[in-house]
């Protein structure tokens, strides 16, 4: 066992060494900070003059929404919102920033504002703008929201135990609603996708190499032919690409979540996730939906990280590792695949795809393995398992098998 | 037909690779000598053209070492070169045609002819990446000749062959040299014995020796000796003189060795070769004296 | 003289066996290829793929024009901008040639030596890049809503970054590991142009235009001084004692 991580630590060492995967880590280290801070940047600006910077806008809407949370989303909460944004004369965009009524009555609600008028005025209805609600309207918040959610899970094409599923999770969701200022998840939710995808990047060119690099070096000759070099150094470069990919993307996530929450501040962890995304059908708080995410993220990452280690083992160079595993993670996302269709299905379980919030908590789908009603959540990191169970023996074979000359 | 180099210096920080060299070469097949890091590959490069000197000059027929014109009577095969994998053997030297200039036709009559003479017609339209190691180094002689270049600079060009191959290449550049100026560097001593009109010796980037092979061993007869004696006597004369040769015999054992005076008793002088004279320059003999 | 009378000739004296054939030969100077004939030379030796990843990415937009009228303009556009990146690639690695199979040292010693090789790779395949980039420019032209100069912009910003960044990295770094670092650049930076446009769409805005203006200059002008830098090497080996 001892032979194995010394194998392992060499590996390591090896990975290290290299110019070319310390300039990426420090390349993705310094996204990884500077991402949820890139927002920040810059001012608002009304008739060419800038009125605040974006940050001093974040700690002005932070404090109104600070003095909102725990307040109930309910009939008194929306009438209050109606009666601000109904001083306000009509603009849209940062034109509202320049309007004395906007700063005074309505921004202090703006937090709200954002969840009600997505469930009000829902897939284009602009008849149930807030300025315009009814009493009846304003106390059926809820059943409005409801009504919305039934509709789209009837367009599905899923089985009708797959929509009872969907119904009864959202079933699940624990109502009024509290709001409560949440931003430093918003942005986590934000950035963790291209965070995962820079990721993936760093993991392709760190583990190219892994068994390419021996090809291009000639030390296959040596490693093939030594006592362990058909057995424990393979898995031992096993080990170390999946354990590199772990170890980096806990690394990344944590790092995302402590400068969101750094900057935006810890609140909001047990909101309930609708107030991210009020049609989000899943029972989680704000923290929960993170761990999820971050977890469907992680075991997308590892799924890249055995794809990198399979055609590192068949491929001469690392060159051509890095130029395929690139277009797989960047040319899905320059596509729109018809939603609702099984094609849909499997296009969210590329590892771009796999990473991204819309697909892992705000699309309304299951996944049915005989008979069973899997959630996305829970049938990605599965899939992601299962296909690196079948794919890293190939990967190990490859390399045992390898032919020199 | 002259090649001038003329206090011909290459410096990094504090090694000086290439210390004054001046030498006038004419037709013929000049052997470089040295140790390892004596400067040998330092010194073809700057003849090549491919380093650029920190000081002095080269000069063939009165043109500078970065003329065209130099370049073009000029043949070079460097001690490790790399290939086009994708690339047929008619194919590199094509390519390597189109670089010295040639036309299309010429270069196909050359090629095929030059193919012959090392032996590779039968692989011409196979992939370089095929070939073995002997392979690639004809291949790479082949296409020095290309341009029936007057300078022909070869930095261990044996290095990988087989025998056969190496008596037929010595014989091919001992015909080149009688039009040529052959400069080969080589640690294969008995390649310089079988060719080389003159010799070169290089240590720590100065030529140190030169002339032919009967004036340069001159400098060490009656400094070779063999003697045949027990172990322990072995052991002691092995610690104190460069050995060039030791066999066990019947319990005892034979040493050739050099020293600049008779190291035992039985030690009788002999005959030296350059052999001899390369462990005579390359150790430290002068610390036994 | 008739044929007849050859023939007799022929019958009647021994022709002699010629004498110094080979010097005589060998004496003789061969005519020398043109400068010109060298460029058309190189245009062959530059790889396929090369050529048709170019081609394929202008049959990409002409197809995608024609036939994915759902697909936006901007889109069609930012999808082009970080494809372009690779086009780029397949350039640098052309470059980068010599220097990743080792053949530097012996095109060095070379007629037209290594400099030459490399100048004359560089101008075919920056020409041949300029009327692909100009092509696509014109395809997308009568689509995009804007002009040609703001179109180039956002197509040239993605294309000229990892141009400028991957000879700057070829200056630096010696020999195999450079096309696999060029390699990891042209993904990278592709991968950012995607990102990019889902989070900044503003960057595509009218007012926004004289940022990228100012970045496509600014790297404009870092690739020709690495371009300058990197010819200049090639008269020399750089590193000799390897």
């Amino acid at each position: 066992m001892r032979s194995f991580f010394d194998l392992v630590g060499f590996e390591y060492k090896k990975i290290f060494k290299r110019k070319g995967s310390i300039i990426t880590l420090v390349i993705i280290a310094v996204l990884t900070v500077v991402c949820p801070v890139l927002i920040l940047i810059g001012n608002v600006y009304i008739d060419g003059e800038p009125v605040e910077t974006y940050y001093q806008a974040m700690i002005k809407d932070r404090e109104y929404a600070r003095v909102l949370s725990g307040r109930y989303i309910d009939e008194t909460l929306v009438r209050e919102v109606k009666e601000a944004y109904s001083k306000v004369p009509s603009a849209e965009g940062n034109e509202l920033y320049s309007i004395p009524e906007y700063q005074e009555h309505a921004r202090p609600y703006s937090g709200v504002y954002y969840i009600l008028n997505t469930v009000y005025t829902a897939y284009g209805n602009r008849a149930r703008q807030i300025i315009t609600l009814t009493e009846d309207e304003m106390q059926s918040f809820y059943q409005i929201r409801h009504g919305e959610v039934l509709n789209w899970i009837d367009t599905l094409h899923i089985s009708s135990k797959s929509k009872d599923k969907l119904i009864q999770l959202d079933s699940e969701i624990e109502i009024p609603f509290v709001y409560s200022y949440s931003d430093a998840y918003w942005r986590f939710f934000a950035i963790m996708s291209s965070t995962g995808i820079f990721g993936a990047f760093a993991v392709a060119v760190c583990l190219a190499p892994m068994f390419a690099g021996e090809y291009g070096t000639g030390a296959d000759q040596l490693i093939l032919s030594s006592k362990f070099g058909k057995n424990k150094i393979i898995t031992a470069k096993l080990f170390t690409g999946v354990s590199f990919c772990a170890v980096l993307y806990l690394i990344m996530i944590a790092l995302t979540y402590l400068v969101c929450c750094g900057i935006y501040g810890f609140d909001g962890g047990n909101a309930p996730v609708q107030l991210w995304a009020p049609f989000c059908i899943y029972p989680f708080t704000m923290w929960q939906a993170a761990a999820v995410y971050s977890i469907c993220i992680l075991f997308a990452a590892i799924l890249v990280c055995t794809l990198t280690l399979l055609l590192s083992s068949i491929f001469k160079s690392p060159f051509g590792v890095i130029i395929i595993i690139s277009l797989l993670i960047f040319v899905p996302m320059m596509f729109r695949v018809p939603s609702n269709t099984v094609l849909m299905n499997l296009y969210r379980l590329l590892p771009s795809n796999m990473m991204s919030d819309w697909a892992v908590l705000i699309e309304y789908t299951t996944y049915e393995v005989f008979g069973i009603t899997i959630m996305p959540c829970v049938f990605m990191p599965l899939f992601a398992v299962l296909t690196t169970g079948i794919i890293l023996p190939f990967a190990y074979r490859a390399f045992k098998n390898h032919q020199i000359g | 037909m002259e090649l001038v180099i003329d206090r011909l210096t290459k410096q990094y920080q504090s090694k000086i690779a290439a210390d004054r060299i001046s030498l006038t070469l004419t037709k013929g097949v000049y052997g470089l000598l040295g140790a390892n890091g004596a400067g040998k590959t330092t010194l073809m490069r700057m003849l090549c053209g491919v380093l650029k000197p920190t000081g002095g000059e080269v000069k063939f027929n009165g043109i500078d070492v970065s003329d065209e014109g130099y370049r073009d009577a000029l043949g070079y095969l460097p001690q490790d070169f790399g290939y086009y994998p994708e690339f047929t053997a008619r194919e590199f030297l094509y390519y390597m045609a189109s670089l010295k200039g040639l036309t299309k036709q010429r270069a196909k009559e050359k090629s095929a002819e030059l193919l012959e003479i090392v032996s590779l017609s039968n692989m011409a339209k196979k992939k370089i990446k095929t070939f073995s190691g002997g392979m690639k180094q004809r291949l790479g002689i082949a296409q020095a000749l290309l341009n029936n270049p007057q300078i022909l600079i070869l930095d261990e060009p044996t290095a990988g062959l087989d025998p056969k191959e190496r008596i037929r290449f010595r014989n091919l550049i001992s015909q080149l040299g009688g039009e040529k100026i052959v400069l080969l560097s080589t640690h294969i001593v008995s390649d310089i014995e079988s060719i080389a009109n003159v010799v070169l010796i290089m240590k720590e980037g100065q030529i140190i020796h030169r002339g032919s092979i009967g004036e340069i061993i001159k400098v060490i007869d009656n400094k070779i000796y063999e003697c045949t004696v027990d172990n322990v006597t072995a052991k002691e004369l092995m610690g104190m003189y460069p050995v060039i040769n030791v066999r066990q015999e019947n319990g005892t054992i034979f040493l050739r060795l050099a020293a600049d005076k008779i190291p035992c008793e039985s030690a009788v002088p002999v005959q030296a070769t350059l052999e001899d004279l390369y462990l005579y320059y390359f150790s430290e003999v002068e610390d036994y004296a | 003289m008739n044929k007849r009378m050859k023939a007799q000739l022929n019958a009647v004296f021994d022709i002699p066996a010629p004498t110094r054939k080979t010097e005589f030969l060998q004496s003789i100077n061969y005519p020398k290829s043109r400068g010109f004939d060298f460029i058309l030379v190189q245009i062959g030796y530059i790889r396929k793929r090369v050529w048709i990843i170019s081609c394929l990415l202008v049959m990409t937009v002409l197809i995608s024009l024609r036939f994915l009228t759902d697909v936006s303009s901007l889109n069609l556009i930012w999808i082009v901008s970080s494809v372009l990146p690779f086009v780029s690639l397949t350039m640098v690695t052309e470059i980068a040639r010599s220097a990743s199979y080792n053949m530097a040292e012996l095109e060095m010693s070379c007629k037209h030596n290594f400099a030459g090789i490399v100048l004359v790779r560089l101008g075919i395949l920056s020409c041949f890049n300029m009327v692909v980039i100009g092509m696509i420019i014109l395809l997308l032209l009568s689509e995009a809503g804007f002009g040609v100069f703001r179109l180039g912009v956002y197509l040239l910003v993605p294309f000229m970054l990892t141009c400028s960044l991957s000879l700057f990295v070829l200056n630096r770094l010696h020999a195999r590991e450079t096309t696999y670092i060029c390699g990891g650049i042209s993904c990278f930076i592709g991968m950012v142009n995607v990102l990019f446009f889902n989070q900044y769409h503003m960057v595509y805005s009218d007012k926004s235009l004289s940022v990228p203006c100012l970045v496509l200059i600014i790297l404009m002008i870092w690739a020709v001084r690495e371009s300058v830098k990197l010819i200049r090497k090639t008269e020399e080996l750089q590193w000799n004692l390897l």
